[in-house]
C-alpha cells in the first residue's frame, strides 16, 4: 500500500488521480465552440428585452418634450436635458413623497422582521393547542388575493381613523403571513440541540430567540427584509385606496400616478420621477440580489 | 453536588411509544454511571428527562433531595454535553463558555475568572477567540465539556459525547473524561451504545433495552455475571456465544457440548460461553470442535470466527444486519467466536479442538432469558 504513495509536489511525479486513459474520474476540459455557455444565446436576448423599458424610461427622462412625442421612440436623445429632474422636483412635493415611502417601508420592514420572527418561532418550536390548525389557516390566507380583502380591510382601517394617514399604509402590513411561513420553515432547519443547550444553560424562550435563533437566521431575515422592502416600496393599490385627499401622505408610487394625471403630457418629467422612484429599488436589488434569489429558491414561492 | 434518583420513572410519548418503562435507579453522589444499550432502548430519553428536555410521564426524578419533575431545565443545575456538541456557531469559544454563567447574571469578573480557569485546564486558552467552525472535532468536544464544567453543576449529563470522534481521539478523550471526573468528582450520567466506553469509564453500568433496566452493577460484575441472556449478548466484544441446549437430570447437552450441572430444571435452556473461555487444545473438561472460517489477528489476541456443532440461540442484542447475514446459514451449526493466543497458529479451514472450563459456562432460562446461577 505505502509504496503507491507518490509525492505530488516532486517534479515528474505521477499524479495518481489523472492517470492517462482513466475516464470518469477526471473532469475533462469541455470542447468549447463559444467563449461562454450556449445558454447565454437564449438568455442575452431575453435580458435585452427586459432592459428595454428601463432604458426607455431613462432615455425619456432626459429628452425634451418634443422628443418624447416622436415616433418611433428615441432611445438616445443625443443632448441630455438634465433639467427635467429639477423641474420634476419643483413640480410636485417629491421629497415629501420619498420621505413618506421611506418611513412606511422602514417601519413595515422592521416590524415584519420582529413580529414574523416571534410568530414563526412559536410555530416552529413551541407546542400549543391548535397550532396545526392556526398554522394551516394562516397559510390558507396566502391563497386569498388582496382584492378580495381590500374592502373589509379598508373598513377596518377607516374605523381606526387612519384614512388619509400614513398609518393606513403601516398598520395592516405590520406582519404578513408569507414572512411567518418563510421564517417558520427556516427555524425548523436549525439544530434543536442548540436551543436545548441554551435552555439548560438557563436562557428563556425570548432570550433563545434573540441570542441563538435570530443570529443564526440572518440569511432568512435578510431575504425577508429585501422581499418586504420591494413589496412595500412598490405597493400602489393599497395607498391608492386609503390615501385619498391628503397629498402630504402620498407615497412615491401614488405621487407618480397623480403626477401623470395632472401633467399627462409631460412624459419626460414623469419618467424623471419614475427614475428617482426606481433607483433605491435597483440599488437594493443589486446589493441584495444574492439573498433575493436564495429566498425564492429555498422557499419555492413567488416573491 | 448531589446524587440523582430515578424512582419508577416512565416516559410515554404522545404517539404511544413507551420509551422508558418503570426505571428505578440510584446514582450516588460523585458516581460515574453509564447508561448503555442498543439504539432506541430509552437511555437518551432517560437522560433528557433529567435535563428537563422531556416531561416525565410517571414516577419521580430527584437531584439531591429535590424532586425536579416540574422544575424548569434552567433551575435544575445540571449540565449536558450533546452528541453533536451543540456549540453556538455564531459565538466565540469564550462566549460559548460564558453563556450559561451570563444567563445566571454572574458578575463579569467572576465569569472571566471561571472561563479562563476551565480554558486553562482543557487547553483551550489559545482558542478562546475562535468560533466553533474553526475548531477540530477534538477541540469542539473539549469546548462542549468546558461549557458544562464551567457551570460547576450538581450533575453532568453526557449523551454519547465521543461518538463523533475518530477512533484514536476517542481513546484519548476517554482517558481525559476519566481524569476530569476524578478531579471534580461530579455525579455523572453517561449515555453510550459503545460497550468499550461503558466498561472502561463507569463506576457502575446500567444496561437497558426496550425502555427497561436489565442489569445494574460494576462493569466487571456485569461482564462476569450477566443477569440475563440480553446482557450476555450485549456486553462483550465479540459477544458471548449462545447455544440452545437441553437439560436432562443435570446433564446439559448443546450439540457436541456436554457437561453436568446440578440444580438445573429439565427442558430447554441456553448455554453461554465467553469467547476467551474457549481454549484451543486446552485440557478443561468440556470439549468441542470449532471449524474456523475467519481469523482476525489483533496483535495481542486473535479473534477466531467459526462454527460448532450446536444450535444457535439469540439474545435479542444482535445487530439486525448480523441476523440477516446469519440467514440461510446451516442451522445445524452455530456461529462461534473465540479469543485465542496468536501462538496457537489457528488458520482458516482448520478444525480445532477446543475445551471449556465448565465453571465459565453460563446458563440461562430458555423462556425468560434469566440467568440460572451455578450450583443452585
Amino acid at each position: 500500500m505505502s509504496i503507491a504513495v507518490t509525492d505530488r509536489t516532486a517534479p515528474g511525479a505521477v499524479d495518481t488521480q489523472t492517470l492517462p486513459g482513466e475516464t470518469g474520474m477526471v473532469e475533462r476540459p469541455r470542447a468549447r465552440w463559444l467563449p461562454f455557455s450556449p445558454w447565454h444565446l437564449l438568455l442575452m436576448p431575453t435580458a435585452i428585452v427586459m432592459l428595454i423599458p428601463l432604458v426607455w424610461m431613462l432615455a425619456t427622462s432626459l429628452e425634451t418634450i418634443g422628443q418624447t412625442r416622436h415616433f418611433p421612440p428615441i432611445l438616445w436623445p443625443g443632448r441630455f436635458q438634465w433639467s427635467n429632474y429639477t423641474a420634476t422636483l419643483r413640480a410636485a412635493p417629491f421629497a415629501r413623497w420619498f420621505w413618506n415611502t421611506t418611513v412606511v417601508t422602514t417601519v413595515v420592514v422592521l416590524s415584519n422582521l420582529l413580529l414574523c420572527s416571534l410568530a414563526a418561532y412559536a410555530f416552529a418550536r413551541i407546542r400549543f393547542l391548535g397550532k396545526q390548525v392556526t398554522y394551516f389557516l394562516l397559510l390558507a390566507t396566502l391563497m386569498v388575493p388582496l382584492q378580495v380583502v381590500l374592502i373589509p380591510t379598508f373598513l377596518i382601517v377607516k374605523r381606526m381613523g387612519l384614512i388619509d394617514h400614513l398609518g393606513a399604509l403601516i398598520v395592516p402590513n405590520l406582519a404578513n403571513v408569507f414572512g411567518v411561513f418563510m421564517l417558520t420553515q427556516f427555524f425548523r432547519t436549525l439544530p434543536i440541540e442548540l436551543e436545548e443547550a441554551a435552555r439548560i444553560d438557563g436562557a428563556s424562550r425570548l432570550k433563545i430567540l434573540f441570542t441563538i435563533v435570530l443570529p443564526l437566521s440572518l440569511p432568512a431575515l435578510a431575504t425577508l427584509a429585501v422581499i418586504q422592502f420591494l413589496w412595500t416600496w412598490n405597493d400602489f393599490l393599497w395607498p391608492l385606496v386609503t390615501i385619498i385627499n391628503n397629498t402630504n401622505a402620498f407615497t412615491i408610487q401614488l405621487g407618480l400616478q397623480n403626477f401623470q394625471g395632472a401633467h399627462a403630457t409631460d412624459w419626460n418629467l414623469l419618467m424623471a420621477g419614475n427614475v428617482m422612484a426606481t433607483l433605491p429599488m435597483l440599488i437594493l436589488f443589486l446589493a441584495a440580489q444574492r439573498w433575493f434569489v436564495r429566498g425564492i429558491a429555498t422557499q419555492g414561492l413567488k416573491g | 453536588m448531589a446524587g440523582v434518583v430515578f424512582d419508577h420513572v416512565t416516559k410515554v410519548f404522545p404517539e404511544g411509544t413507551v420509551a422508558v418503562d418503570d426505571l428505578s435507579l440510584d446514582v450516588a453522589d460523585g458516581e460515574f454511571l453509564i447508561l448503555v444499550g442498543p439504539s432506541g432502548c430509552g437511555k437518551t430519553t432517560a437522560l433528557r428527562m433529567v435535563a428537563g428536555l422531556e416531561k416525565i410521564s410517571a414516577g419521580d426524578i430527584r437531584v439531591g433531595d429535590v424532586r425536579i419533575n416540574d422544575v424548569p431545565p434552567k433551575d435544575r443545575d445540571v449540565a449536558m454535553v450533546f452528541q453533536n456538541y451543540a456549540l453556538y456557531p455564531h459565538m466565540t469559544v469564550e462566549k460559548n463558555l460564558a453563556f450559561g454563567l451570563r444567563q445566571r447574571h454572574m458578575p463579569r469578573h467572576e465569569v472571566t475568572l471561571r472561563v479562563s480557569g476551565v480554558a486553562e485546564m482543557l487547553g483551550l486558552h489559545d482558542l478562546l477567540h475562535r468560533r466553533p467552525g474553526q475548531l477540530s472535532g477534538g477541540q469542539r468536544q473539549r469546548v462542549a465539556m468546558g461549557r458544562a464544567l464551567v457551570r460547576e453543576p450538581k450533575a453532568f449529563l453526557l449523551d454519547e459525547p465521543l461518538s463523533n470522534l475518530d477512533a484514536k481521539l476517542r481513546v484519548q478523550m476517554r482517558a481525559e473524561l476519566k481524569r476530569l471526573h476524578h478531579r471534580f468528582g461530579v455525579t455523572t450520567i453517561y449515555v453510550t451504545h459503545d460497550q468499550v466506553e461503558a466498561m472502561t469509564l463507569g463506576d457502575r453500568i446500567a444496561v437497558m433495552t426496550g425502555g427497561r433496566l436489565q442489569q445494574l452493577g460494576p462493569p466487571q460484575d456485569v461482564y462476569d455475571h450477566p443477569a440475563n441472556v440480553f446482557v450476555a449478548g450485549f456486553i462483550g466484544s465479540p459477544p458471548m456465544n449462545l447455544f440452545a441446549a437441553d437439560v436432562r437430570d443435570g446433564s446439559v447437552t448443546a450439540g457436541q457440548l456436554a457437561f453436568t450441572r446440578t440444580g438445573v430444571p429439565n427442558g430447554a435452556t441456553i448455554v453461554g460461553v465467553r469467547p476467551e473461555a474457549m481454549r484451543v487444545n486446552g485440557a478443561a473438561d468440556v470439549h468441542t470442535t470449532v471449524r474456523v472460517e475467519v481469523v482476525e489477528p489483533l496483535g495481542d489476541d486473535v479473534i477466531v470466527h467459526g462454527t460448532v456443532d450446536a444450535r444457535a440461540a439469540e439474545s435479542g442484542a444482535e445487530e439486525e444486519d448480523a441476523l440477516l447475514l446469519a440467514d440461510g446459514v446451516d442451522t445445524a451449526r452455530a456461529a462461534v467466536s473465540m479469543r485465542v493466543d496468536p501462538a496457537t497458529g489457528v488458520r482458516v479451514g482448520d478444525e480445532v479442538p477446543v475445551s471449556i472450563d465448565p465453571a465459565r459456562i453460563h446458563l440461562f432460562d430458555a423462556t425468560t432469558g434469566v440467568a440460572i446461577p451455578a450450583g443452585s
